[in-house]
């Protein structure tokens, strides 16, 4: 299936004109310089089960190295390939929800803390991104993708409303809204501990 | 209560961030993965094909078969009717005179004449 993408906006990360013209050396090697960033966002797309994530990881790197999607180097290379990443895992989402329809968005996230480090401090970062992840859970999609390519992945709100294909105007308000959501679930959790 | 600000959720996306990236599988490895599950998903889908393929073949070799035989019947048969074949006035032929009427082998009459006239020149 052939996925073109439409212009993003740029930035300075910029690397390259077109994919057609970068040696298929280059397109890995800069896979690789972004792997675990994009790990990071297929994580988030495939709301934290890991599985997934690695399917799609693998899906997407094909699409990108096949030339199924091509870049039209009116965006980063990386908010291009999250773009690419998001789509895939919208279809593997979907996919998935036609075949097996399981919901396991909840488990998910109660497995990530990891309490068997020893060390309190340990215990307790990993409390906090136990937390992070439920209240990120609570959020709506939208909400969610946008504050993580904020927040985690570094990008402008212009850059995150490239990924996602909305307005400016509307990556906006989802960052607003959401940021002022999660600060409050963030709290609540803290003080009901 | 007070909020977050920026920083704090900064912090926690980082921490989330550090996490994920110690639990991220390798990526030539995963890269690897990815292309030796598509060869196997291209081989997979054409050895669908190719079973359908030989199959159509051998119905099509099954049911043509026994209609080469009986084609193979059927010629041999005609061929042994026609050397049997014998016209339907040809019994009107059989006369019981038929043996006299017959002239006599033209060999032994030739010898015989031969030898006849050589015996008698021979006893004259």
């Amino acid at each position: 299936m052939d996925i073109a993408l439409p212009a993003l906006i740029p930035s300075e990360t910029t690397i390259q004109p077109r994919t057609d013209a970068m040696e298929q050396c280059d397109l890995e090697r800069e896979l690789e310089r972004l792997h675990s960033e994009s790990w990071g966002w297929a994580l988030a797309c495939c709301r934290r089960d890991s599985e997934m994530a690695e399917d799609v990881l693998q899906s997407a790197y094909l699409k990108v190295l096949g030339g199924r999607s091509s870049f039209n180097g009116d965006s980063s290379f990386k908010t291009w390939v999250f773009g690419v990443i998001r789509w895939t895992a919208r279809t593997e989402r979907r996919r998935r929800l036609v075949w097996f329809r399981r919901g396991a968005d909840s488990d998910a996230v109660n497995d990530v803390a990891d309490p068997v480090r020893g060390a309190d401090s340990m215990v307790e970062e990993s409390d906090r991104r136990a937390s992070l992840m439920k209240a990120l859970a609570g959020l709506s999609q939208r909400q969610r993708e946008v504050l993580q390519l904020v927040f985690y992945h570094d990008l402008t709100i212009e850059e995150a409303a490239g990924v996602r294909k909305v307005s400016l105007g509307s990556a906006r308000t989802h960052y607003e809204r959401g940021k002022k959501a999660l600060a409050q679930r963030l709290e609540i959790d803290r003080w009901t501990r | 209560m007070d909020e977050m600000n920026d920083d704090q959720l900064h912090a926690r996306f980082s921490s989330l961030r550090n996490e994920d990236t110690r639990s991220a599988p390798e990526f030539r490895p995963l890269l690897n993965r990815a292309r030796s599950r598509a060869r196997l998903r291209s081989g997979g889908h054409s050895l669908p094909w190719v079973a359908a393929a030989a199959s159509i073949l051998l119905a099509a070799l099954l049911i043509a078969k026994p209609w080469h035989d009986r084609g193979g019947r059927a010629n041999a048969r005609a061929k042994t009717d026609i050397v049997a074949w014998q016209s339907p006035t040809a019994g009107l032929l059989q006369t019981p005179t038929q043996d006299l009427l017959a002239p006599a082998p033209l060999l032994s009459s030739v010898f015989d004449g031969v030898v006849n006239s050589q015996l008698q020149l021979k006893a004259d």
